[in-house]
Parts: structure tokens; C-alpha cells; sequence
């Protein structure tokens, strides 16, 4: 019984508490998440903005009726509001724009935080109605912008917020995340022997944007098979070292280093972006730094500092 | 008595002092003889740490479910689905992330994403040519992408042909009315380009896997990429 009280207690400790230090940690924590994150969902959905109608609306690349066959009955998506507002008399082309109108209105709103978590509630059903919609065209960024928009309707980033709970959670999220995409790799040979590496940088639409030669490098291969393993230990075991105070510091420059060299070599920015941005949000140290006490001469003349 | 552990420091105090006005503990309280047995801020943070578990367990079984589903799917060449049910586990996480209310939760969150990323095996990349054809069948011109207007649309559109990786890795007992679905989406993405193009009578979409050369073979190799040609489809206008 006291083991059961002194783990809840533990837990609540964990999650709830409440001592000045960590509530402006986790509220700055959580303002730069809200900040960045709305600033890469505007940046991302701007970054398809002449192909929008295409590949987002009902007669594009992918016709709605055919994606819709893999949607749930009770999904939002953004085809099916064309449809739904169709029949009262709104066109496509109408709900197209004001639909993206919305978008950017939600996105600068939580980027500014005016009503930040009905911004990010608004942007979370635009989001998820988008990509939902035609979803063989949504990719990993996708489902990491729904769920980090989801974090911040919960968090309460204000004045008087104290979003710990939601820091921790994404703390253990992120965790969760690492252990079981280390652990797959770990599972796959290919990753043992820097097949996977090499195979990664060499498919046909990545490192387009600077072209990097790595044919030389296949006389190499030990340098694949170190990418490789480094790859599955900072993965692997990033929710034990990041959680210890004396490796967290290296462990997510390894982690930023290794999304950073994703965005370099296989141009996939706004994954990368979102990612670093979490492991930031969730890990950096948002302190005030603390400023060196104030010494005297007349202090030091008596000794006080020995 | 007083609750050891319930009156850890921190414990007590409020901690969403937006939805709760903090409370100060009784006298009572204060000189530790008893504790209130329905104190909100303890029913609220309880029902917090209960949410956040449902999370965690939700984020749990997505990231299992789709760890075995690459894993047998990159190992073994039976039926995934028959697989899964002779893994207690693995037939758990399917039965989470598969239950309605989990299901239209993650649809509406994104939660129900796993966490491979290129793992365990890093997938192939399909190779699109498009043939753009007048009305006498004279090739007008060859285009490997739709007509798109930035770098993110190739980046879906990549994404999206991911899908036809099922009609090399299945068989068609395996496909079943998948293939016909896959035919569909490949006619589709034909038609597009026809519709992008007037002077275009018909597009044919081929279809390629592409290969590039092994690490292994990579020095001793002539030729580092390769084609293998998957099928094709074809749009014409009406």
C-alpha cells in the first residue's frame, strides 16, 4: 500500500510540480513549442500554397471519392466539406480559400498568442481535415504537426499557465517515439551493416537541393556502418540518457545533429524542423539563467569568500 | 493519521491556477490531522494522470502495432494478419489501435502515427514516366513528375506512390480487389496529367521500381542504377 501511495505520489510530484522553477521552465518551454510550431505548420502549408487545390481538393492528382474509401465514417475531411457546403450553394474554389484564409489566420493567431489554444484547436481540425482527406499524400510531418497541435490545446501557455503536465507528456512521448524506431532498426540487418544509410541517401528525389557526392564514400563502408549503429544507439536509448541530467546535454545535440543531417542530405525540412522543435520544447533548458551573486570588496576583505 | 506520502511537498498545492483557484490547506490540515477524503485538486489532478496514461498507453500500442507490422512485413512472406494473431502482444496493440473510439481519436489527432522511420528497412522509391500522347498516338513528350508547382507537392506525391510498393511485395491472392484499387489510383494520376496538358489525347503512366546499387557492390559496380519496370495505365480523353 505505501509503495502504490509513494508511487502516486512520486507521480503527481513528476507531473504537477509546482515550484517556480519548473513552472517558468515549462511555460517558456511551452511558448517557444507554440511559437515554433505555428510557425512551421504556416511555413509548410505555404510551402504548397499554387498546389493546394490539387493535391488537397476533390478533383485533384488523387480524386476525393477514391481516396475516400480508406477514410473512417466519422472523419472530418476537407473533400467532404467541399461536398457538404456544395449542396448549400458554396463552390469548391470558395471553400478552397477561405479555408486557407483560415489556416493562416489560426496559424499567426497561435504564433502571437491570441486565443492560443482555440488557435491551435481550429488549426488541429484544418490539419487534420487536409490531410486526412486525400491521405496517401500525408507523410510523417503530418502526424507530428496534428499531435503537437494537439499539446498545445491543452497547454495552457498564459500568464498564470503551468503547462508541466504537458511537457512531461511530451517528454514521454518523445521517448516512447525514439525507443521504438531505435528498436525496429535494431530488428533490421540492413541497419547493422550501413545498408540502410546508404540505401536512405541514394534514393531518387533526396540530395537534390546540394547534391552531395557519396559514391566515394562506398570504399568506405565502415563510415556507413558507424552512421548506422550511431543511429540506433541515440534512438534506442534516448528516453534513459536524455533523462539523465549529465548526458541530456549531449544526448540532444545527437538528436538535433541527427535530424539536422536528415534535412541536409535527404531535404526533408519540415520533418526535420518539427522534430528538432520537439526535442527542444521537450528537453532544452529554459531557465533564466542565474545571475552570479554580488561580491564586495569589503566582502572579500573580511574573508567572507574564502 | 496523517498520509506520508500524500503530504509530500508540492502535493497540495495547485498547480492549473487558470481552472482552479489554489486552495489553502485547513488548520486542520496544516497540523497534519486529517486530510479531506474528496479534495478536488486531488480528484483533478488523478483524473489529469489518468488522461495522460490513456495517452501514453494510446501512443504505446500505436508504435508496437506498427513495429510488428514493418517487422513481419520486411521478414516473413505470410499473411501479416495471420502473423499478428499468433502474437498475444502484437494482437493486443492491433486491438487497441483498432478499437472505434481509439481509432477516431488518432483520426482526429494524429496519434495514430507509428514511429519506424526507415525502419527496419528502408523502403524503395518508385520511378513514375509519364508518356503524353496526341490523338495519333505520336508521343508529344516524357515527364517523370505531374505538373507541380513546388518541392513539398513532390515530396506527397513521393509519398503517395509509396502505395504501389503493395503490388510488387503481394501476391495477387494477397491484393485481391487492392490491385484494381491500385490500377485506379495509378489511371488517376494519368488522367491528371492529361487534364493538366490540351494538346494531350492520352497519358500512359509506367510504372518503376527503382533500384540503386548495394553498399557491398557499390566499388566493384559499372552500373549503380537500375529500373525495374512494375506496369503500366493509361488515360484517354473522353
Amino acid at each position: 500500500m505505501n509503495l502504490a501511495k509513494k508511487t502516486y505520489a512520486a507521480l503527481v510530484n513528476f507531473f504537477f510540480a509546482n515550484d517556480a522553477a519548473t513552472r517558468t521552465e515549462s511555460l517558456r518551454a511551452l511558448r517557444f513549442f507554440r511559437v515554433a510550431v505555428g510557425t512551421i505548420v504556416l511555413l509548410h502549408f505555404f510551402a504548397i500554397h499554387q498546389d493546394f487545390a490539387d493535391l488537397f481538393g476533390t478533383n485533384g492528382l488523387i480524386p476525393w471519392d477514391v481516396a475516400d474509401l480508406y477514410v473512417a465514417d466519422l472523419q472530418l475531411t476537407l473533400p467532404r466539406l467541399i461536398i457538404f457546403l456544395e449542396g448549400y450553394g458554396v463552390g469548391a474554389n470558395a471553400t478552397l480559400f477561405w479555408f486557407q484564409v483560415l489556416f493562416y489566420g489560426a496559424g499567426v493567431s497561435l504564433i502571437f498568442g491570441f486565443f492560443p489554444r482555440i488557435s491551435a484547436l481550429v488549426l488541429l481540425l484544418l490539419q487534420v481535415s487536409m490531410v486526412t482527406g486525400i491521405g496517401f499524400l500525408a507523410y510523417g510531418v503530418d502526424f507530428f504537426t496534428s499531435m503537437a497541435l494537439f499539446y498545445l490545446i491543452l497547454a495552457d501557455t498564459g500568464k498564470n499557465g503551468h503547462p508541466l503536465p504537458v511537457r512531461r507528456t511530451l517528454q514521454l512521448h518523445l521517448g516512447i517515439a525514439y525507443f521504438f524506431s531505435g528498436l525496429v532498426k535494431l530488428l533490421g540487418f540492413n541497419w547493422w551493416n550501413g545498408e540502410s544509410i546508404w540505401k536512405a541517401i541514394n534514393l531518387p528525389y533526396v540530395n537534390r537541393d546540394f547534391a552531395f557526392d557519396f559514391t566515394w564514400l562506398a570504399d568506405y563502408p565502415f563510415v556507413f556502418v558507424a552512421i548506422g549503429w550511431a543511429t540506433i544507439v541515440v534512438e534506442l536509448f534516448h528516453p534513459f540518457f536524455i533523462t539523465w541530467k549529465k548526458t541530456r546535454t549531449f544526448w540532444l545535440l545527437a538528436t538535433v545533429g541527427m535530424h539536422f543531417g536528415i534535412a541536409i542530405v535527404m531535404n526533408l525540412y519540415y520533418f526535420s524542423a518539427m522534430m528538432i522543435v520537439w526535442n527542444l520544447a521537450a528537453y532544452h533548458c529554459f531557465e533564466p539563467e542565474k545571475s552570479s551573486p554580488v561580491i564586495s570588496t569589503a566582502d572579500l576583505n573580511r574573508g567572507v569568500i574564502a | 493519521m496523517p498520509n506520508s506520502a500524500l503530504s509530500t511537498p508540492g502535493l497540495w498545492t495547485n498547480t492549473s491556477a487558470s481552472l482552479i483557484p489554489p486552495l489553502r490547506p485547513s488548520t486542520a490540515e496544516a497540523e497534519g490531522d486529517f486530510y479531506p477524503p474528496f479534495n478536488p485538486i486531488i480528484m483533478y489532478n488523478f483524473s489529469k494522470l489518468l488522461g495522460i496514461g490513456v495517452l501514453l498507453f494510446i501512443i504505446i500500442a500505436n508504435a508496437a502495432h506498427t513495429a510488428f507490422d514493418s517487422y513481419y512485413g520486411f521478414y516473413y512472406e505470410e499473411s501479416k494478419t495471420e502473423l499478428v494473431a499468433k502474437n498475444p502482444a502484437a494482437r493486443m496493440a492491433a486491438s487497441v489501435c483498432q478499437a472505434e473510439p481509439v481509432r477516431l481519436f488518432c483520426g482526429y489527432t494524429g496519434f495514430g502515427t507509428g514511429y519506424g522511420f526507415f525502419a527496419p528497412n528502408v523502403a524503395s522509391d518508385f520511378i513514375t514516366l509519364y508518356e503524353v500522347q496526341d490523338e495519333c498516338g505520336e508521343s508529344l513528350r516524357q515527364t517523370n513528375l505531374p505538373p507541380f508547382h513546388h518541392k513539398e507537392s513532390v515530396i506527397r506525391y513521393l509519398s503517395a506512390t509509396g502505395m504501389f510498393l503493395d503490388k510488387i511485395t503481394k501476391d495477387s491472392a494477397e491484393l485481391g480487389l487492392q490491385k484494381e484499387f491500385l490500377d485506379v489510383v495509378q489511371r488517376q494520376l494519368a488522367d491528371y496529367v492529361r487534364r493538366r496538358d490540351p494538346a494531350a489525347a492520352s497519358v500512359t503512366l509506367d510504372l518503376y521500381l527503382y533500384d540503386y546499387v548495394t553498399l557491398a557492390a557499390a566499388p566493384e559496380a559499372v552500373l549503380y542504377e537500375d529500373l525495374f519496370y512494375v506496369d503500366s495505365q493509361t488515360s484517354t480523353r473522353p
